[in-house]
């Protein structure tokens, strides 16, 4: 056999082993994204609602920037801490903050009589006695307010406050401070949280940042960074959700001068929390 | 992929603090009434007890961060012809400003009075819309004095007086 003669041999071999008709390769791929669900109540004050569905659609290291999709238009809206009233219906739009009266003939009293953080009609007090020593001021005041997160994956919640409007209201961003934690499970008219876990592996008060004033947080910070989902085994929604809980206090050595020349005043700012997957 | 999403998902809290209107009253000695009473919210008002029938003066002391108002109680009017009531006259004086209180707006020697007939038609003695808190200090400092007197032709009147926070 000559040199041309194995070369065709050899070409010919090569060809015979190729298939003889036409494939199409599949290659099955099943991928689940990280999905964040959040519920509380909704722009009408319904509650308990799902209204944010986040995906962990970005790589973005914030929230404004995660680039995470949320499936439901709309936003969350808190509901006051242990039940399912929406904020903006509860606490401190239907009573104000209590006075402190101190140095009268029954000692320090307090407005908020029966101790449920706000001064409204269920407050009453006797008769007192005042002297030119009598003095009275804003007292110190605390507001919750939570919402509840399902996840199957660890995500991270940033804070920001809207701009003031007013001189008072920067003073006041100024001494509201702001803390957060969470609550692994409960029952706020809805049980939550009995196969769920923390979004921390270090527990429900792991992964939170310090106290802020409000103040810090105008141009947005981080204020819980997880590491684990909050699913532990297979359940409902509600089963697997945890719940997140802000606290806003006005400290008493904030409000020295707050006193009756201070007149009245109605503070309200907008706090937005932004859960997204980093 | 194309997300039907088009934003993040926010969660909103409108943190809201209030300080409400608060009025504190006290009356003098003699009458022996201080009082404050959490009313409808988030009014504060507070209620001179009832007066000896045999008084016809009252001196009492109003601090507050918002504008009020001085109702009297005209219950005990009824038993008053009309002729009574024209021919009875009250009397409202600011008699003190502490040193902490709105001077320019309740100046010492201000006096309303009227009879008590036109008190049947509008009770309010005295209104202001402004606080008489001015700078800070304590209530007794901020407090602006007020002396109401009246007489009847037909005897002893009971005068009992509410002040209520006015913001408007």
């Amino acid at each position: 056999m000559t040199l041309r003669r194995a070369s065709l041999f050899a070409m010919m071999t090569a060809l015979s082993a190729l298939p003889a008709s036409g494939e199409i390769v599949d290659n099955p791929h099943f991928n689940i994204m990280g999905a964040v669900i959040v519920w509380a109540a909704d722009e009408n004050s319904t509650a308990p609602v799902i209204s944010d569905f986040v995906i962990d659609s970005g790589t973005g290291t914030t929230g404004q920037t995660s680039g995470d999709a949320d499936l439901i238009s709309g936003d969350v809206h808190t509901v006051v801490t242990g039940t399912l009233l929406a904020t903006k219906d509860a606490l401190n739009s239907i009573g104000t903050m209590p006075f402190l009266i101190t140095n009268t003939d029954q000692g320090t009293l307090n407005t908020d009589s029966n101790g449920d953080g706000i001064l409204d009609a269920s407050d009453s007090l006797s008769a007192f006695g005042l002297n030119a020593n009598s003095d009275t001021r804003v007292d110190a005041t605390t507001t919750r307010s939570s919402f509840y997160v399902a996840s199957n994956t660890a995500f991270a919640i940033d804070v920001q406050a809207q701009p003031p409007q007013s001189g008072l209201d920067l003073t006041l961003l100024n001494i509201i401070r702001l803390n957060m934690t969470s609550t692994v499970s409960g029952d706020d008219g809805l049980a939550f949280g009995s196969r769920a876990q923390a979004g921390h592996s270090g527990g429900p008060d792991a992964g939170f940042a310090a106290e802020y004033r409000l103040i810090q947080t105008l141009p947005g910070r981080r204020i819980f960074t997880g590491d684990q989902r909050t699913a532990a085994v297979d359940g409902t929604l509600a089963e697997q959700s945890i719940r997140f809980d802000a606290e806003y206090t006005i400290r008493a050595q904030n409000l020295a001068g707050y006193d009756l020349s201070l007149g009245t005043f109605d503070f309200e700012v907008d706090v937005v929390y932004t859960v997204f997957v980093p | 992929m194309v997300m039907a999403a088009t934003s993040s998902a926010d969660i909103v809290h409108s943190v809201r603090f209030q300080s409400g209107p608060q009025v504190m009253v006290w009356g003098d000695a003699e009458r022996g009434a201080s009082d404050i009473i959490p009313g409808q919210v988030p009014v504060m008002v507070g209620r001179l007890v009832s007066a000896q029938k045999a008084q016809t003066s009252a001196t009492f002391r109003v601090a507050s961060n918002t504008g009020f108002k001085i109702v009297a109680d005209t219950s005990d009017f009824a038993r008053m012809s009309a002729a009574e009531l024209s021919g009875s006259i009250y009397t409202i004086q600011i008699a003190d400003v502490g040193p902490n209180a709105d001077a320019a707006t309740f100046q010492r020697g201000i006096t309303h009075s009227g009879t008590l007939a036109e008190l049947l038609a509008d009770p309010s003695i005295f209104r202001s819309f402004s606080r008489t808190a001015a700078s800070a200090g304590k209530p007794g400092s901020q407090a602006v004095t007020f002396v109401a007197a009246w007489s009847s032709p037909s005897g002893p009147v009971n005068m009992t007086f509410d002040v209520v926070a006015s913001a408007s």
